[in-house]
């Protein structure tokens, strides 16, 4: 993940790059540069998160949550979070979608911080509910499914391709804590209409799929992201025109700092950094994959709630990582209509960067302490612990 | 199918987690897998309307380079570039300027933009702007309009400093050539795009070509610059410099002199070739058509007309027939190859003409009766000529035309040159054979006439003319090597007998006072042009002289030919053309600063001064 970041950090500098005869770039200026310090801070929030006890989050939700249900106010918060951008006087409009909430001396993407927070809300409900809850309709799907969705539509409005992918996760993580599949399968059908919905009461989301059948239909206009995409890996050969040295950051390909990154890094870097990018993800993605599995208690051992929490919110960030990588690699090489995805821990971003980091550090957690975990309580007794702990005040309630 | 199955199984349990955690990073990687799949089809082979599509994001920027100089054999420029610059405007874009800042401005759109801008120019130029106004009125739909051609560099800043988008000034350059009629056929003409059109300019055109400076460099979406990349840069190099045979000086003094002749002679024309002979240098080139009742019919150049430079170069492109200049050809020849000696007597009529042996007549000027072979070339004896043709077989003749170089092409690199004209062995008869003896049912150019002639100057040997030292021309033959045409004895013997024409047959009239001429005169019909019917003008002539001084040394030889001259002011070569040669041979050498050999001619000149 360090690597990632540097690379990203590099990339942005580079992307970012433009004939200005006033700036002479040198180390310093890149150590200097914005996107060094937040790849900085990332780090720093990387540590945070492998310090803070998650595993806590779930005996306290569990005392809070005796009152208001600790699970639902986590999925609240993702849906208060997402919905900040409506607030009129919050909410900022950019490229014609209000994303932004501008707080006047901090600006960031509430959708950003509601994609982190959905999964481990519904890892928490998920641990509330047990496994066998999880299996029944009601519990494991209708209740979870539609406080997601309400969440995943609240986003969806305004930023599509964040919204379906949280969906995805939401429902990767929920299938993967017990719900039925074909409970899924039956909503998939809803799903599929709801964004179908979206696209078609959009104008320029019609465009965008328009673009991807036929990029070359209108080169200057609704094909143009994509074409001067691919025209960016064409670019630059095998070998790449070598770093800095891009020639379609100069205004041609717009985004080239964020959404669009990959394409600058395959122009400059050649194919080398095409691969580089990947195999970093790649490596990622499968060392969360190997901490999830170590985790998980050998069979024929009972699994405990705290490691179950941390495995299954795991899942879920793996999963977000994952699935954005995959969406925004897709679009940027043509292979899916354009989504405005970001390449994350890559694609220029301060609040991005951050989360995703702090997210990654429940990873590097769950990787330090998971063995010790095991032998912990199980749902039920967490609960009566909880219970016990609720009693006195509840009796000095009473009195 | 295993891990799918195990999915399903995996109904409730921690090997369900698993599962579907490790089916998202199988998924994952499949994905990545096939973008970087992709990544490589794009980089490697990627769609072509891909690279259609997408155009260059790179521009090229010009540096101006000069073409090269056209220079005499002295260094003297003959032709040469500046650089120059226009002023052209865009009306429609002057308006839409006007328009646009106005309403940045808050302000309503000008009602005479054009107007205003002319305004503008005329007070930055400190000129009337009226005529501008007009100009931009009047452009129509036009988006190119050239307002001024005359701008110097401190006018070309303040018409920057106006900023006016629409009016702008562009680097251009401009040939300059030196301003003497001869010369504008010598040099030639360039055109808009400054390629060589026609003379020197489009023989020597890919050496005087300049190589403009390029620079290519990438730019952003908005054309702004970015950056070059190495070795994306030219810079710009002159053309070369071309320096011909032709020197100016006497090229002055061989036109003023052929004018003069034409002029008093009421000629339609002529035509003056100053050659130098050791080495085959053209020093002088001239001719000169007038426009005159009876002669237009018959030699026309409308191009001239538009432009003097463009019009053919006629010492190198209309043949003529050489008549008796033609005869010391055929003399030294026959001489060489033994069908006459010099003091042999040869039986020359009488009285009247004589008779061939195929009953063909051949008249003379005046009877002499028998006289030596040597009298024959210095009377200009048809008779003398004829007889002695006889003796030869056809083809001794024809290797003689041929040995001398007629026929085929000087090739010095002027354009429209023509190979004269020779009649073919297949055609060839025993009218031929005593015609070309004297000089007709022949065509030759002066240049072959003048390059012949050279034989007798150098020993016997032909060196090829020249009107550039030191490459060849566009379309020219590699240069021909020099070759011996004669041997050294003949040639002095053919010398002293012309010299002999200058003492006492045609050429009395063309005697200088300071250096001893050899030459031969020569006066042959002309020839009725197409549509007037077949043969020749009874009474009307192309009056010539070839001559070369000093005799023991030749330095140049001058040839003259004076196109239909008046016959009431005479018609003979060595009255009318033979003056003209000598005045030019006198001028030239004194030029060249060759000391006189006239016996006494050149000190009584000299003590005269």
């Amino acid at each position: 993940m360090l690597s990632l970041l540097c690379v990203g950090a590099i990339l942005v500098a580079s992307a970012g790059l433009r004939a200005n005869a006033d700036t002479a770039t040198s180390i310093e200026g890149l150590l200097g540069a914005r996107s060094t310090t937040f790849a900085v801070l990332a780090c720093a929030c990387l540590v945070i998160g492998a310090v803070i006890p998650w595993e806590r989050l779930l005996r306290f939700s569990m005392g809070w949550g005796r009152r208001c249900g600790g699970e639902y106010a986590l999925i609240t918060m993702a849906a208060i979070a997402a919905s900040l951008a409506y607030v009129p006087g919050l909410g900022r409009t950019v490229n014609g979608s209000q994303r932004w909430v501008d707080l006047g001396w901090f600006s960031f993407q509430p959708s950003e911080v509601a994609k982190w927070i959905l999964p481990i809300g519904l890892a928490l409900y998920a641990i509330h509910h047990g496994r066998e809850a999880m299996s029944r309709f009601k519990a494991g799907f209708l209740v979870p499914i539609a406080l997601a969705g309400l969440v995943c539509l609240l986003v969806a409005a305004e930023d599509l391709g964040t919204g379906v992918l949280m969906a995805m996760v939401a429902t990767l993580t929920l299938v993967a804590s017990g719900t039925r599949i074909w409970h899924v399968a039956v909503m998939l059908p809803i799903g599929l209409l709801a964004v179908v919905g979206l696209v078609v009461t959009s104008p320029y989301r019609v465009n965008r799929i328009l673009a991807y059948l036929d990029p070359y239909a209108d080169p200057q206009g609704i094909g143009y992201h994509i074409i001067q995409s691919m025209g960016a890996i064409n670019g630059g050969g095998l070998l790449g025109r070598g770093i800095g040295e891009g020639i379609q950051k100069y205004g041609y390909l717009p985004e080239a700092t964020t959404d669009f990154i990959f394409s600058v890094a395959a122009e400059e870097l050649g194919m080398a950094g095409a691969l580089l990018i990947v195999f970093l993800f790649a490596w990622l993605m499968w060392s969360g994959v190997s901490v999830v599995t170590s985790a998980a208690p050998a069979p024929g051992t009972p699994d405990t709630a705290e490691s179950r929490f941390l495995r299954l919110a795991a899942t879920g960030i793996i999963a977000t990582v994952t699935l954005q990588v995959m969406i925004n690699l897709l679009v940027v090489t043509g292979l899916a209509p354009t989504k405005g995805i970001a390449l994350p821990l890559i694609s220029r971003g301060g609040t991005g960067w951050m989360m995703t980091a702090l997210s990654l550090g429940l990873l590097v957690r769950l990787d330090r302490i998971g063995g010790r975990l095991l032998p912990g309580p199980t749902i039920g007794e967490l609960k009566e612990a909880a219970e016990e702990a609720a009693a006195p005040e509840a009796e000095s309630a009473v009195a | 199918m295993g891990w799918l199955r195990r999915l399903r199984m995996a109904h409730s349990g921690i090997a369900r987690e698993v599962a579907w955690v490790k089916g998202l990073a199988i998924g994952g990687t499949v994905v990545m897998a096939a973008v970087l799949l992709r990544v490589a089809q794009l980089k490697v082979v990627p769609s072509p309307r891909l690279t259609e599509t997408l155009g260059s994001h790179d521009s090229l920027s010009t540096e101006h380079a000069l073409r090269g100089r056209i220079l005499d054999r002295a260094g003297r420029v003959l032709a040469a570039s500046t650089y120059a610059w226009t002023l052209y405007a865009d009306p429609a874009l002057i308006v839409r300027d006007a328009a646009a800042h106005a309403e940045g401005e808050g302000k309503a759109p000008p009602i005479d933009p054009l107007g205003d801008a002319a305004l503008r120019l005329g007070g930055a130029l400190g000129v009337s702007p009226a005529r501008f106004a007009q100009t931009l009125r009047n452009a129509d739909e036009k988006r190119y309009i050239v307002l001024d051609e005359s701008l110097d560099d401190a006018l070309v800043d303040r018409v920057r400093d106006l900023k006016i988008d629409g009016i702008g000034v562009q680097l251009r350059s401009e040939r300059h050539r030196c301003d003497q009629e001869g010369l504008a056929r010598i040099v030639g003409k360039v055109g808009t795009e400054q390629t060589g059109l026609s003379g020197a300019e489009r023989s020597w055109d890919s050496r005087l070509q300049p190589e403009h400076g390029q620079l290519r460099f990438i730019r952003d979406v908005r054309r702004t610059p970015v950056r070059v990349e190495a070795g994306d840069y030219r810079p710009p190099e002159d053309g070369e410099d071309v320096r011909l045979t032709i020197d100016l000086n006497i090229q002055s003094i061989a036109e003023a002199a052929l004018e003069k002749a034409v002029t008093q002679t009421n000629a339609g024309g002529g035509r003056i070739l100053v050659v130098e002979p050791a080495t085959g240098d053209i020093l002088a080139m001239a001719d000169v058509l007038r426009r005159r009742p009876g002669w237009n019919e018959a030699v026309r150049d409308e191009l001239r007309e538009k432009d003097p430079s463009l019009g053919r170069n006629r010492c190198a492109s209309d043949p003529y027939e050489p008549g008796s200049t033609f005869k010391p050809f055929a003399w030294a020849w026959a001489t060489q190859e033994g069908y006459a000696k010099p003091s042999e007597t040869i039986q020359t009529p009488v009285h009247g003409p004589h008779r061939t042996s195929f009953g063909r007549t051949i008249r003379d000027v005046k009877y002499y009766g028998p006289l030596s072979w040597r009298t024959v070339l210095v009377k200009s004896l048809n008779s003398g000529m004829a007889i002695v043709a006889e003796r030869m077989p056809h083809a001794q003749m024809q290797a003689m035309v041929e040995a001398f170089g007629f026929g085929e092409p000087v090739a010095c690199g002027i354009a429209g040159e023509t190979a004269g004209l020779v009649t073919t062995p297949k055609a060839w008869s025993v009218y031929t054979q005593t015609s070309v003896a004297m000089g007709h049912e022949i065509g030759v150019t002066p240049l072959q006439m003048a390059q012949a002639f050279g034989v007798f100057c150098n020993d016997g040997v032909l060196v090829p003319l020249r009107l550039e030292g030191d490459g060849p021309a566009v379309g020219a033959a590699a240069r021909r090597v020099p070759r011996r045409v004669l041997e050294p004895g003949v040639v002095t013997i053919a010398r002293e007998a012309m010299a002999g024409v200058m003492t006492e047959g045609t050429g009395r009239k063309a005697q200088s006072e300071k250096y001893r001429i050899f030459g031969k005169s020569g006066t042959a019909q002309l020839p009725k042009p197409a549509g007037q019917g077949k043969g020749y003008f009874e009474d009307r002539y192309v009056s010539s002289f070839i001559g070369a001084a000093p005799l023991d040394q030749p330095r140049l030889i001058v040839l003259c030919v004076i196109d239909d001259p008046d016959k009431k002011k005479g018609h003979y070569g060595g009255s009318i053309a033979g003056p003209v040669v000598r005045d030019v041979l006198d001028a030239s050498l004194e030029y060249l600063g060759v000391a006189p050999d006239q016996a006494d001619g050149g000190t009584k000149r000299v003590s005269a001064r």
